[in-house]
């Protein structure tokens, strides 16, 4: 039954996305994905860095992903290395990130300040730096709720921008709770944690992280598998499957 | 420890009042339609012994069908021979109450914290909700759930006293009891935590030299209740809660499939599930409480939401302490409860993350906050450097909040809200008072209730509008539904404009940019008496005379 309930966790997200896309859309984001496993499972740091190098030549848009686990990693001579395939993939990445001129935003901006009775008021709470904030903060918050991986973002999906996949069974939830709560009994956790943080921090500074997201399937069903360690009741296991195979049929008709 | 602990609290205090106080009856500028529902009411109930449609002393109040809480109104109703009734009035009980929930708080803390942490705990919550954004727009505008918020407090603090004193179980009984009229959510909340409270301690509170304190404030508590259960099953009472939940309007989410295995695909005990799951869940969002807050335009603060950015690590940090830490007891134990049943009444309406019905959440998700807080400083404690940082970035952190308050509250709402605070009416009957009084003035209803407005604004009497609309007799109060389309203010009637009957007489016609466009003033060939203007400059109402 633990084994059924593994494979349930395991199967949502790239089913939804599979179905949500033609097949070679699906294969840009599944390689990125799938290349976490070998990531973490290898010893030698410098094969790591290769994977994720490996990781930014098939999507550009993860251009700092090396940089940013190097330095959390505190790994300097990585670090330094990492600057050769951010430099390369430069204007790709820079085009698909949040640092690029929004027009519209610094209108808005331009519209606000004349509301304040002072400058320094508007220049503190009207400029160009909060536009990025603000998208930064757009990315990060969708990426680091609950609601994104569990609800497709139910009950305030993004329009437009998002797919909105069904990721993980709903019933799931509470492993994430209990995974996050014991996160020093996920495997290798140090790594995941470093790895997670860097990936969430590249994911944030995209304009548009949609389905690029899918990237942390690997790190996210680890914690989930880590509450499923600690809470392992057969008649909760037996209404998630219930229900999970409800909402996988769902899946399935939906898209 | 003592002495610094007050001082901050009298700070918190303090900045309580001034984010509150400063241009309360001012900002925002207009009048939402349940604030001047409820202060017409308070009104009429002053003159009269009865509400506007001749209601004695209601138990809930008919208003716009919607049937108000009756504790806030009652309320206002000694504060219009002091302050007249005004805005400023009818926002005063928020006001008030969400000042003395800070003190409350405090205590309440430092009943229920382990003393080493007691203190330091008790004030820094009481700081963070002196600035918290969603404490302080219900603390500003008049909203019941705060002053709800107060009692459900109040009883608690009594109820955890009452250890000492068991005179205070009395006390904490009425406090309960008052706080389930006080708003709709309460009615779901303090049952639930009071009798959580109650399995926990019932041995010590189930004690023979309690049993005549029980029977009091048991006693008590149902008395302050009867109003309430007497009309609790009339559906003008049940009409908020069977109109908004989740469970009474048909299912979200239904595929479109007929064969054979639709019923387990669509089945509500799924489709249920799944919702009320994703509704509560919502409510623990960092993505709901630091980006996009209530979706509601008068629920929130343009550019702010329920909590401020920075306090995101302290919430997640302190989040994991609450779980983890054993030694935190009844802190423990009463703020998990709080945030597992907090989003409950909230969690069963349809609105995604509803601020005003999981106000409550406030207090849990605050202490948080403090908790994060007064661990990250035990944790930097030692070290001179980070020590003197930390004071320096929690007075930034302060100052750059109330900025940023101002910022948001004073400025930006009353530029970009105005029309969803039912800005305009105010200034529409200063311009009506202006003009002849023999002449008829029909106002639009297409889009507003401005009846309500106009009542408050032009004080009008209670007995001439009670006399001249009637809408349901008394005995019908709480079931009858129905409403009226027109209504007499005088020489005022609001209605729907009839662009054909209404023109035969000369009249005066007010209504929005829809009701009355330029191409109507036009082709009737109106005159334009007067346009009244949101702040951002688009019109808001005109007046016009047919000739």
């Amino acid at each position: 039954m633990r084994k059924f309930v593994i494979f349930l966790i395991l199967l949502f997200w790239p089913l939804s996305l599979y179905l949500a896309n033609t097949p070679s859309d699906f294969l840009q984001y599944f390689f990125p994905a799938i290349l976490i496993v070998p990531f973490l499972k290898l010893k030698n740091t410098n094969y790591k860095l290769l994977i994720l190098i490996l990781i930014t030549v098939i999507e550009p848009k993860f251009a700092i992903l090396p940089l940013l686990y190097s330095l959390f990693s505190l790994n300097l001579k990585h670090s330094v290395i990492s600057l050769i395939p951010l430099f390369i993939f430069w204007k790709d990445f820079y085009g698909q990130s949040i640092f690029v001129p929004d027009y519209q935003a610094q209108q808005e901006v331009l519209k606000n300040i004349t509301l304040y009775p002072t400058v320094f008021l508007a220049r503190l709470f009207q400029n160009k730096l909060l536009v990025i904030i603000s998208k930064f903060h757009g990315n990060f918050f969708a990426l680091t709720d609950p609601n994104n991986y569990f609800f497709a973002f139910a009950p305030r999906q993004i329009i437009v921008t998002n797919q909105n996949l069904t990721k993980f069974p709903i019933f799931a939830l509470p492993f994430l709770l209990i995974g996050l709560l014991n996160f020093k009994n996920i495997y290798k956790y140090k790594e995941v944690l470093v790895l997670s943080a860097a990936l969430i921090l590249n994911l944030s500074i995209i304009i548009n992280f949609d389905r690029h997201d899918y990237i942390l399937w690997i790190p996210i069903s680890l914690l989930i598998f880590t509450g499923l360690q600690k809470f392992n009741n057969k008649f909760y296991n037996l209404i998630f499957i219930i229900f999970s195979l409800i909402q996988c049929l769902r899946i399935l008709i939906s898209y | 420890m003592l002495k610094n602990s007050y001082f901050i609290l009298a700070i918190a205090i303090l900045l309580a009042i001034i984010t509150r106080f400063y241009l309360l009856g001012e900002a925002p500028h207009g009048l939402y339609l349940d604030e001047a529902g409820q202060g017409y009411s308070a009104y009429s109930l002053l003159l009269t012994g009865k509400d506007e449609f001749g209601m004695p002393y209601p138990f809930v109040f008919r208003s716009f069908t919607d049937f108000k809480t009756p504790v806030y109104i009652y309320l206002i109703t000694p504060l219009i021979p002091l302050f007249g009734l005004t805005k400023f009035t009818v926002r005063f009980p928020s006001f008030f109450f969400s000042i003395l929930t800070l003190p409350v708080l405090y205590f309440l803390i430092i009943e229920i914290t382990p003393k080493k942490y007691a203190r330091k705990l008790a004030a820094t919550t009481a700081l963070l909700l002196s600035i918290s954004p969603w404490h302080i727009l219900f603390g500003r505008t008049n909203f019941e759930c705060n002053v709800a918020l107060f009692f459900f407090l109040a009883g608690c603090l009594a109820f955890y006293t009452s250890f000492n004193n068991k005179k205070l179980l009395i006390l904490a009984g009425v406090l309960f009891a008052i706080a389930i009229p006080s708003y709709h959510a309460q009615r779901l909340v303090t049952p639930l935590m009071g009798l959580m409270l109650l399995i926990r301690y019932r041995q010590k509170i189930f004690t023979k030299s309690n049993k005549n304190y029980i029977l009091i404030g048991g006693l008590l508590a149902l008395i302050i209740s009867l109003p309430t259960l007497s009309v609790a099953t009339t559906p003008g009472f049940l009409a908020r809660a069977s109109g908004l939940n989740i469970f009474s309007r048909g299912a979200v989410g239904i595929i479109d499939y007929n064969r054979p295995l639709a019923f387990l695909l669509n089945s509500k005990i799924f489709l249920a599930t799944r919702e009320f799951s994703s509704l509560y869940a919502s409510y623990f969002s960092p993505r709901n409480m630091f980006l996009l807050g209530d979706y509601d335009p008068r629920s929130s603060f343009p550019g702010l939401t329920t909590f401020f950015v920075w306090q995101f690590p302290f919430y997640i940090y302190g989040l994991y302490i609450l779980i983890k830490d054993k030694n935190l007891k009844e802190l423990r134990f009463f703020t998990i409860a709080f945030l597992l049943i907090g989003p409950l009444p909230a969690a069963v309406t349809r609105d995604p993350y509803s601020s005003i019905r999981s106000l409550q959440l406030v207090i849990p998700q605050t202490i948080c906050i403090s908790i994060g807080i007064i661990y990250f400083y035990k944790f930097i404690k030692n070290k001179k450097l980070f020590m003197f940082t930390f004071y320096l970035s929690a007075v930034a952190l302060i100052i750059y909040s109330l900025l940023k308050l101002y910022s948001s509250v004073i400025i930006l709402n009353e530029y970009y809200r105005a029309r969803d605070w039912n800005y305009g009416w105010e200034e529409v009957v200063k311009a009506l008072d202006s003009l002849d009084p023999k002449v008829p003035v029909i106002i639009d209803i297409a889009r507003n209730e401005p009846y309500i407005q106009i009542l408050f604004f032009k004080k009008f009497d209670p007995i001439q509008y009670q006399n001249e609309n009637f809408e349901v007799s008394n005995s019908d109060y709480y079931s009858n539904m129905n409403r009226l389309d027109v209504r007499k203010i005088g020489n005022i009637t609001t209605k729907h404009i009839n662009w054909e009957t209404d023109l035969n007489q000369e009249a005066y016609l007010v209504g929005d940019e829809l009701a009355i466009s330029d191409d109507q003033i036009k082709s009737h060939n109106l005159e334009l008496i007067d346009e009244i203007l949101y702040p951002d400059g688009s019109v808001a109402y005109k007046i016009v005379k047919n000739n």
